[in-house]
């Protein structure tokens, strides 16, 4: 039956199969929640899908709290915008994987797949993947809306007409934020080179992946502060934002529609109509081909300034300082992992201080101290340990430690090397990181002073904190495979220890160092001796352990 | 079996084929030769489908193709140069998926696949994923791929990349077998030893055009020299082979 209906409209049905069952299979092993290096994968992940399409499922339910919201289309329009942020990110970051990949042009224009059967192979697993995604994202909002009235007042009233309302509002915006997405996608690959397209779409990546975690924190704050507070009579600029078409629909079901509403509903239902035959006629092996052709043109013009960076790294003095320098700014500035592991660090701290400051507490000042604020700002000195740790781990492993293979034939100094990484870490990162959060503290203390001498204790224990994770395991820049296991294992590990540490150093130094500046001067003497010593002790544990480390290539 | 008539590929300014006419008969190894950005690789992406002349048409296998391109790709193996695959799959199901794509019967190509990675000592990794596997291992496959559905016609461009001497003895011993069982054979490489010692027949192309046309001993002979590898310098080198190893060897004094 499917066989004979495939043949109906041009398509191989066999080949149509395989390339179904190619692109499960792709999307399992790598997808944008799950997204995994290398080594990582070689072990086999074979359920990233499922595990993506069960996060969603959890921020689905997270969504449900919104129907407290007592009108269906402010809630709708909460839900169907956080859906429709999600799907849309989704889309054009994984655009590659779901829709057309340049790749695909060089594996399947030789095999013989006619355009349609690629096309139609194409269209099918788009519409299945944003289905089962917009499924888990909104079906159990959906579900919640035919039992609204159950849930607010208490008493059971299904609501067949807002379940209906609901669901077609689902499948209509998803899809028409998906398709819009596809318009997007190709239209900017007009104008902008793909390969830095994927770069911009690794910050959307990191965006999206704060959005989803810091969402389960973020929502309820979010719902208890606007839950009653939205007008009956709904302004005229909303109607501008596309998805209130959609949550229209809902306000129709509700029966509290005025004619804008019908308007806007009807907007929304002829918008959805019409961007579905623009998007489709974007998906072919032509386009694919001109993706990887416009790739291979670029790819010419890839790195034309590495000599400029040569040059900002002259003024030091050690060869093994300037290699490491440059080896640490090029694979910030090329490296999206790399760059994205280190800017991690800005919507973790952000996330962090959110949730800490949402109470009113406000930070806590060590030099002042209020034991009520201390608690909330324990998640921020998370934050502070975990970025050495994070950047640490994320300096010595590398999808491409082969090339570490230099290291190994020429006469540098592997000693040299590794501590040039740790100060390169400290340079570049920590301290820029942690001058940042001085400005911030300067804010919430009320005091220049007290945050710069806050700040200074935090730059010498951080130090301290990187000698610390140097000295069991000193490794080469970029040169060890990286393994996922390992590193969860290790941020778990500083997640729960480091707030314990740092935050009971901090009660420590609230209450013996920072109460007058003798004790602080010595506080800072002290810290600065441990420094030292800690950095005889490492020069001596990494010249022993050079002499046994091997290539890992 | 194949043959081009006044083919022409054209990027903006630059002509990269240039009118190219040739004919490749049926059970030849037609040896395709040029330097780097001569137009080899374009001809080839011509001649799979992969791209489209900008003048000019061809057939492969008897089709033409621009009219019945699919028909051609049922016809023809390709290992391209680039090495391109779908790196998160396994060994056997990137495999598998080839097989679909040419409509092979699931027991056929499993049975095929299994002799292809024992064959190329490559069982014991079939589960693997292809990130994996090393540029020798992955070269296997993607020969092993061009190979699935038997062909009557291959394409391959530089297929010895990265293949242990044995795996690459063993690769030239079938392609002189396949070319007794009447398989058309074009192959593009720059090992010129290998060219020399298993073409019928060499062309040579430089700057989109072909400069010379035979078997290597004509091409030798025709230019003067004693063999291919010099009549090769003579036709496209730029410079002296020796004239340019000593200008190396005084950068180095200086």
């Amino acid at each position: 039956m499917a066989q004979k209906f495939f043949e109906l409209i041009g398509v191989d049905f066999v080949q149509w199969k395989a390339l179904m069952k190619h692109s499960f299979r792709l999307a399992n092993r790598q997808t944008l929640l799950t997204s995994t290096s290398s080594h990582q994968s070689q072990k086999g992940i074979n359920y990233a899908l499922y595990l993506s399409l069960f996060l969603y499922l959890i921020f689905g339910f997270v969504l449900i709290g919104f129907l407290r919201i007592p009108n269906p289309f402010w809630s709708s329009l909460f839900i169907l915008s956080s859906i429709g942020v999600m799907i849309g990110s989704m889309m054009l970051i994984e655009f590659g994987s779901i829709i057309v990949a340049p790749e695909d042009y060089h594996i399947f224009s030789v095999q013989p797949v006619s355009s349609r059967t690629y096309f139609v192979s194409k269209m099918s697993f788009t519409l299945i993947y944003v289905s089962l995604s917009a499924a888990a994202l909104g079906l159990p909002s959906v579900i919640g809306y035919g039992y609204a009235n159950h849930i607010r007042l208490k008493e059971f009233a299904v609501e067949p007409a807002l379940f209906v309302a609901a669901l077609a509002a689902l499948v209509m915006w998803s899809l028409t934020i998906a398709m819009s997405m596809i318009l997007l996608y190709t239209y900017v690959l007009r104008y902008v080179n793909y390969r830095r397209l994927k770069n911009a779409l690794s910050y959307l990546q990191l965006v999206m992946s704060f959005m989803i975690y810091g969402g389960y924190m973020i929502f309820p704050v979010v719902i208890e502060k606007t839950g009653g507070a939205l007008p009956v009579i709904k302004p005229w600029w909303v109607f501008l934002i596309p998805v209130s078409w959609y949550s229209s629909l809902l306000g129709i079901a509700n029966g509290s529609a005025d004619a804008a509403t019908i308007v806007a509903a009807f907007v929304g239902v002829l918008f959805f109509a019409g961007v579905i035959p623009l998007a489709v006629s974007k998906i072919s092996l032509g386009y694919a081909q001109s993706l990887s052709e416009g790739l291979s043109a670029q790819e010419e013009t890839k790195f034309t300034s590495s000599r400029e960076a040569t040059s900002h790294f002259d003024f030091m003095k050690h060869p093994e300082d300037r290699v490491v320098a440059k080896l640490i700014w090029n694979q910030f500035k090329y490296d999206t992992k790399f760059r994205l592991a280190v800017m991690g660090i800005i919507p973790i701290t952000a996330l962090y201080l959110f949730m800490g400051l949402s109470k009113g507490e406000g930070l806590f000042n060590p030099f002042n101290p209020s034991w009520e604020s201390m608690g909330q700002s324990a998640l921020l000195y998370v934050a502070i340990v975990l970025f050495p740790v994070m950047i640490k781990e994320s300096a010595t492993k590398s999808d491409s430690y082969v090339a570490s293979w230099m290291f190994f034939v020429s006469p540098a100094n592997k000693t040299r090397l590794v501590l040039s990484l740790k100060k390169a870490l400290l340079y570049y990162f920590v301290i820029p990181y942690l001058l940042i959060l001085g400005v911030i503290f300067s804010y919430y203390f009320r005091s220049v002073l007290h945050a710069a001498m806050h700040a200074v204790i935090l730059v010498l224990l951080s130090q301290l904190l990187l000698q610390l994770l140097f000295l069991p395991n000193p490794q080469l820049p970029f040169s060890a495979p990286r393994n996922v296991g390992e590193r969860i294992t290790l941020l778990g590990i500083t997640v729960i220890i480091a707030p314990i540490l740092l935050l009971g150093g901090v009660v420590l130094l609230s209450l013996f160092v920072y109460q007058n500046a003798g004790t602080y001067l010595t506080a800072v003497v002290i810290l600065a001796i441990m420094v030292w010593f800690m950095e005889k002790l490492l020069k001596k544990r990494i010249s022993r352990k050079m002499e046994q480390i091997e290539f890992l290539g | 079996m194949i043959q081009t008539f006044a083919l022409k590929k054209q990027y903006d300014t630059k002509e990269a084929v240039k009118e190219l006419s040739l004919t490749v008969r049926e059970g030849e190894i037609f040896g395709f030769l040029g330097p780097n950005g001569a137009g080899k690789s374009t001809t080839v992406k011509m001649l799979t489908g992969m791209i489209f002349p900008t003048n000019g048409t061809a057939t492969v296998a008897g089709f033409d193709i621009l009219k019945d391109p699919v028909e051609v790709k049922r016809r023809i193996g390709y290992v391209p140069e680039s090495g391109a695959l779908f790196e998160t799959l396994t060994g056997w199901e990137y495999l598998q998926l080839i097989a679909d794509l040419h409509h092979l019967e699931r027991a056929m190509a499993s049975k095929r696949i299994e002799e292809f990675l024992t064959l190329f000592g490559l069982w014991e990794e079939k589960g693997m994923r292809l990130q994996q596997y090393s540029k020798g291992m992955k070269q296997k496959i993607l020969i092993s791929a061009a190979l699935i559905h038997n062909p009557p016609v291959l394409f391959l461009d530089e297929p010895l990349n990265g293949l242990d001497a044995n795996a690459a003895l063993v690769f030239k011993e079938l392609l002189k077998k396949f070319s007794q069982q009447n398989k058309t054979i074009f192959f593009t490489s720059h090992i010129l030893d290998v060219v020399e010692k298993i073409c019928t027949r060499i062309a040579i192309i430089n700057e989109g055009a072909i400069i010379a046309e035979g078997t290597s001993a004509d091409i030798a002979h025709s230019t003067g020299q004693k063999s291919l590898e010099e009549a090769f310098s003579k036709l496209t080198g730029v410079r002296d082979a020796r004239e340019s190893a000593q200008d190396f060897l005084e950068a180095l004094g200086s």
